[in-house]
């Protein structure tokens, strides 16, 4: 049986090729993984929308920037929601801290061609920011403020009391540290 | 914010060399800033050009990917509203929503119209036989 990554890799080949049927099936493997976290990250459904929209047509443009980086696929339609949907966020507003979480409905259509394939599962990590969650919880809310807020330097400055111009060095100990270097 | 890439600390060559990708942690912009956008346009060039050459910053580049990719894993899965596909494939496949006479263009479906009107009239008028559509009116006596 086809791994999920290899199917979505497959698709991505096939998308090379201008095959539309592939753009169909990638769709509905993957929007149910990528549509909550477009919306956690830009407050509202039309937001989400429009900024999932902007990934399947950059994916439908080509793949050389994620072939040039070496992702897996998912791994990098999730970078690419997570930039779609920080930049449709709406002016001034800080929605998704507010934002409930979403009911699950995993899945419901299915790829005729990639029947023996589930919903894309998401990247499992190597478990080095769940180490953090436990070991260095300030940092590791620092990370997540930027992952899903895009919080910047300035502020999480202000929401951890230290100047801006520390906050990146000190981000940066944090993940060496994490990678087994740099001073404990 | 300073570019570290361009201006080297001192004490850089004190550092140990733990061989390609794994520069001195303290001077060089972390994948993972990278892949946060944390990092200013000078850095992100500079980084990108040492991607290009590096291929140990690549792997860690791809394991950082994987970490932050899946600090969303907790989100339940959802299909975004039903009506989303559909746009999609209608903002990128415009041609596929034409009907079939604005497919083949606007010209060649005029013209076939016209062939299609003068065929009816010559079948017509080959048939005299047929009663007309419209009786003559009755004429007064």
């Amino acid at each position: 049986m086809m791994t999920a990554e290899a199917g979505l890799e497959a698709l991505f080949a096939r998308m090379d090729r201008g095959d539309r049927s592939a753009l169909a099936a990638l769709h509905a493997l993957t929007a149910p993984r990528l549509f909550p976290l477009a919306l956690r990250i830009a407050g509202d459904s039309p937001a989400a929308e429009a900024a999932l929209g902007r990934v399947y047509h950059a994916i439908w443009r080509g793949s050389a920037e994620q072939k040039a980086l070496g992702l897996a696929p998912l791994t990098w339609l999730i970078l690419l929601t997570r930039r779609e949907a920080l930049a449709a966020r709406p002016p001034g507003g800080t929605p998704a801290e507010a934002a409930p979480a979403a009911p699950a409905a995993p899945g419901r259509r299915a790829a005729p061609e990639l029947s023996d394939l589930g919903p894309a599962e998401p990247p499992a990590g190597s478990g080095r920011l769940a180490r953090l969650d436990q070991d260095d919880p300030e940092r590791a809310e620092a990370l997540r403020r930027i992952w899903f807020d895009g919080a910047g330097p300035d502020d999480l400055a202000a929401r951890l009391g230290r100047p801006a111009e520390t906050i990146r060095p000190w981000l940066r100990a944090g993940l060496a540290r994490l990678e087994g270097r740099g001073a404990p | 914010m300073t570019d570290p890439l361009k201006t080297p600390s001192p004490g850089t060559e004190a550092s140990p060399d733990l061989g390609p990708g794994f520069g001195p942690e303290t001077d060089a912009p972390h994948p993972a800033e990278y892949l946060l956008g944390l990092l200013g346009p000078s850095e992100v060039r500079a980084f990108e050009a040492r991607l290009a050459t590096d291929p140990a910053l690549r792997a860690r580049l791809a394991l950082w990917a994987e970490d932050l990719a899946a600090l969303g894993g907790d989100l339940p899965a959802q299909d975004p509203p039903p009506d989303h596909w559909p746009a999609l494939k209608r903002a990128l496949f415009p041609e596929d929503s034409l009907g079939w006479w604005r497919r083949i263009g606007l010209v060649p479906a005029l013209i076939a119209a016209v062939l299609a009107a003068l065929l009816v009239l010559a079948v017509s008028g080959r048939n005299p036989s047929e009663p007309a559509a419209i009786p003559p009116p009755d004429l007064p006596e």
